[in-house]
């Protein structure tokens, strides 16, 4: 019993000191003008991107990126336009993650902040968007 | 062809014999044959069988049927009133089973060859051959009456975009050993599955002529493009009424194109000569060549969508340019444009444009050209530019040009040495040169700025982009407000960027504050300062971080501030202090004396941690006195976010514009 | 003895999947970085308009 108990112990006091370490983290510097910068111009571009996410002929990758996943669903004169968004929208979102990563004097973070917000603009998409899961695939959310 | 089809049915015969046994029964006849094979073709598991009164029905069975690496399972023929007089055998209700069943009727007479044949999958739709089996003297006429082009499908390679819709509807003639078609298309429709490669409504004719000569064949065709849209990655093309004609020999392994000529309308005409290798896949000699091509159909029909979300993605274009162009299976060989009167605009931004461009430039391959473009003018963020000759040489992917000057205002830009070359990691050049005098007046007035005195002039030291960061060797000196600006270790990342950062160290000497309080409407200080900015780094043109420190120049010269100008440093401070100067006696005083001006600023994360000439009880003097009257200010302030200090300065500019002085 | 050591085990393996130590790079402020993603998500997709506006340059009420 007493061992059992010690063992709870142990594992509370584990369990305390993740959460600790979770809490103990500072906010990362995400206020700075090129972060500024590339959010505007990302948030300009979800007005054209949004129905082209509802309407699946674009998905978030697994890898934190957009990409052109059905253009079958744009009209033919557009699918040009549909390409450049991508495109642009993969610049901008490059540059945020290396940009988040510089104003934190860690530039080796670039990869780990990628793959943070790749999770996240998955668990935040709405639903009948595309994203890709871990394998690569297609999943209509 | 007609050769292949007489292989093709003496192996069948060969097969049959080796494989078959004959099973004759009361009622029926019926044939086996395990497997047929042939180049291109095979069939697995062939049953035949007559049976019926009079043997009059025919079913023929074949479990797997291979047609150019196609499959297709349990195709079978039936016919339910099989006619055979002497040596004609006909059929009017046949059907033929392919997945889909297929009404059929056919007549063959073995005598003479005479065959005729129809299929009608559906009421308004009929794929017709008639005509006679001969050998040489062999004569067919194929009719297709809005055929349906989804029955190619499969045919089709599975990576191929898969039709959609589409019909065709023409003649085909086959006589002895040349070939007539005329088709005409409709409606076709075809895309893959990421939609890259698409098209709608597509509607066109194709004119064949082919004729055996020797060993091969001499052929003419010509396509023309009537109705519909199509997009290629990363092309988006719109019918136009464009033609393709070509005339050509295939043969011996190789396909020459003797002549051809892309007519596009509005665009010009494109003639091209080209040869094809099949064995080894690969281009022989090509020539393309256009006189006289319209830039500005161009741009607006081929260009504009691929250059969508780019600088360049909204341009009104003018002006012809001639092009041709020689390639052969290790690339391109040369390259000659001839430019006439191009002109391209920044149609609603405005952030350049050139007008008048004239020139030519040659490329051969492995070999150094010289070429030459002029300018008769230019725009480039609304500073008009005036003309420019430009000098090119061109090797590789190299271009290099020796000196040019490019007229700005009553200036200009003198550069020379300029080299670019592509490499692994993207375009790098590099250019020095200098500024010739350019009025300040002239160009802060021509990019709306206050209109500032002096000039701009300089030398431009070796500047170098490579690896998306321009950087300087030296140092950039500018002559402005009667003293001197020079920037040395400039660096710029990623200019072309959403956000540009940019790295410098900025000394300035004896700048004439007369005249700079005069220009940003700050009241009036007489004097010099000397301005120190180390560490500046700018991103997407904000500060970020810097070390500043501004001073009065060392020296004899009259030191006057105006009431106005230490209402507005105090107000630099917070609107406190200036509202007790209004308060105090000093407001009947138009100007006072100063020893000695300075202030620096430390910018860490947003906040400037300021300091002043020296320190005062609780602070730092920013304006020492002198002289009577004599007023020092001091602030007490050390931390100011730096967003914050600006905003009071834009205030302290825009309301200040009338003046108080009178 | 081979009882405990079990447990002991399960124990460790347990507090390893509720603390999720499997994908926590301690070099790494994961937390951090998820609540910075969050809101740089929110704002360019504009999934809270009313808690998260876009900065404006309008000056301070009083300094």
């Amino acid at each position: 019993m007493t061992r059992l108990n010690a063992l709870r112990a142990f594992v509370l006091v584990l369990l305390l000191a993740f959460a600790g370490l979770a809490a103990a983290q500072a906010n990362l510097e995400i206020n700075t003008p090129a972060i500024a910068a590339l959010q505007r111009s990302m948030q300009e571009r979800h007005a054209q991107l949004q129905p082209l996410y509802a309407s699946g002929a674009v998905g978030l990758t697994r890898d934190g990126n957009v990409a052109l996943r059905d253009a079958n669903a744009v009209p033919l004169a557009q699918r040009a336009q549909v390409n450049a968004l991508v495109a642009a929208e993969n610049q901008d979102r490059a540059a945020l993650y290396r940009e988040i990563a510089r104003a934190n004097g860690k530039p080796e973070w670039e990869s780990d902040i990628r793959a943070t917000f790749a999770q996240r603009w998955i668990d935040k998409a709405q639903p009948g968007w595309y994203y890709q899961n871990a394998s690569g695939a297609w999943v209509r959310k | 062809m007609v050769r292949r089809i007489a292989i093709a049915a003496a192996t069948f015969a060969a097969a049959a014999t080796a494989c078959t046994a004959w099973l004759a029964h009361a009622k029926e006849i019926s044939l086996e044959v395990d497997d047929i094979v042939a180049p291109a073709f095979s069939a697995r598991s062939v049953r035949a069988s007559l049976s019926g009164p009079g043997m009059r029905e025919l079913a023929l069975r074949i479990e797997r049927l291979t047609v150019g690496g196609r499959d297709w399972r349990k195709v079978s023929l039936t016919c339910a009133d099989l006619q055979t007089s002497g040596s004609r055998v006909s059929c009017t209700r046949g059907v033929l089973d392919v997945g889909e069943k297929i009404p059929l009727s056919f007549s063959y007479a073995s005598d003479r060859g005479d065959l005729t044949a129809e299929l009608k999958p559906a009421a308004d739709e009929t794929w017709q051959v008639s005509g006679r089996l001969a050998g040489a003297r062999t004569a067919l006429a194929a009719r297709l009456v809005n055929a349906k082009l989804e029955r190619f499908n499969t045919l089709l390679p599975p990576s191929a975009p898969k039709l959609t819709a589409g019909r065709a509807s023409g003649t085909i003639d086959l006589q002895g050993s040349a070939v007539k078609a005329r088709v005409q298309l409709d409606g076709i429709a075809f895309a893959d599955a990421s939609g890259l490669h698409a098209a709608e409504k597509i509607g066109g004719t194709i004119e064949v002529d082919a004729a055996s000569e020797g060993k091969g064949w001499r052929w003419s065709t010509r396509l023309a493009w009537r109705a519909g849209e199509l997009f290629w990655q990363p092309l988006f093309l719109a019918a136009k009424g464009q033609r393709l004609a070509l005339e050509g020999t295939t043969g011996d392994g190789r396909s020459d194109i003797r002549s051809g000529s892309l007519e596009l309308p509005e665009i010009g005409t494109v003639d091209l000569k080209a040869s094809w290798d099949h064995e080894r896949g690969v281009l022989g000699e090509t020539e393309v060549r256009s006189a006289r091509l319209r830039l500005g159909a161009l741009y607006e029909q081929m260009l504009k969508p691929l250059l969508a979300q780019t600088a360049l993605s909204d341009l009104r274009a003018e002006g012809d340019a001639a092009v041709a162009l020689t390639a052969s299976g290790d690339g391109l060989k040369s390259v000659n444009v001839e430019l006439r009167a191009v002109s391209l605009e920044d149609r609603e931004q405005r952030r350049f444009a050139l007008f008048g461009a004239n020139g030519r430039i040659p490329w051969r391959q492995g070999e150094a050209t010289t070429g030459e473009l002029t300018l008769e003018g230019a725009e480039f963020l609304k500073l008009p530019i005036g003309a420019v000759l430009i000098p090119l040489r061109l090797r590789g992917t190299g271009l290099a040009i020796g000196a040019m000057r490019v007229p700005i205002l009553d200036g200009a830009l003198a550069l020379k040495d300029f080299a670019a070359g592509t490499t692994t990691e993207g375009w790098r050049w590099r250019l020095s040169g200098q500024v010739e005098p350019i009025s300040m007046e002239k160009l802060t007035h021509a990019m709306g700025l206050p209109t500032m005195h002096g000039a701009v002039s300089g030398v431009i030291p070796d500047v170098r982009y490579g690896r998306q960061t321009l950087s300087m060797d030296g140092a950039l000196a500018i002559k402005v407000f009667d003293g001197t600006v020079t920037a040395h270790d400039v660096q710029l990342i990623e200019p072309f960027g959403r956000a540009p950062r940019l790295h410098a160290e900025l000394d300035m000497k004896g700048l004439d504050l007369e005249l700079l309080t005069r220009t940003f409407d700050f009241g009036t200080i007489t004097g010099r300062i000397d301005a120190h900015v180390a560490g500046l780094e700018l991103v997407d043109w904000q500060p970020v971080r810097l070390d500043m420190r501004i001073e009065s120049s060392p020296g004899t010269y009259p030191r006057r501030i105006s009431q106005r100008a230490v209402q507005n440093i105090s107000a630099l401070g917070g609107a406190g202090a200036a509202a007790a100067i209004q308060r105090s006696f000093l407001r009947f005083f138009e100007q006072f004396g100063y020893a000695r001006i300075g202030l620096s600023c430390r910018l860490r994360n947003g906040v400037c941690e300021m300091d002043g000439v020296e320190k005062a009880p609780q602070g730092y003097v920013i304006v020492k006195g002198g002289g009577i009257p004599s007023i020092s200010v001091i602030g007490y302030n050390r931390s100011v976010s730096w967003r914050e200090l600006v905003e009071r300065l834009k205030r302290i500019t825009q309301e200040n514009v009338k003046p108080i002085v009178k | 003895m081979t009882g405990t050591a079990g447990w002991r085990i399960a124990g460790v393996t347990l507090a390893c999947v509720l603390a999720g130590c499997v994908t926590i790079n301690i070099y790494f402020p994961a937390a951090a970085a998820e609540r910075a993603a969050d809101r740089i998500i929110d704002e360019v997709w504009q999934l809270k308009p009313d808690a998260v506006k876009p900065k404006t340059d309008k000056p301070a009420a009083t300094p």
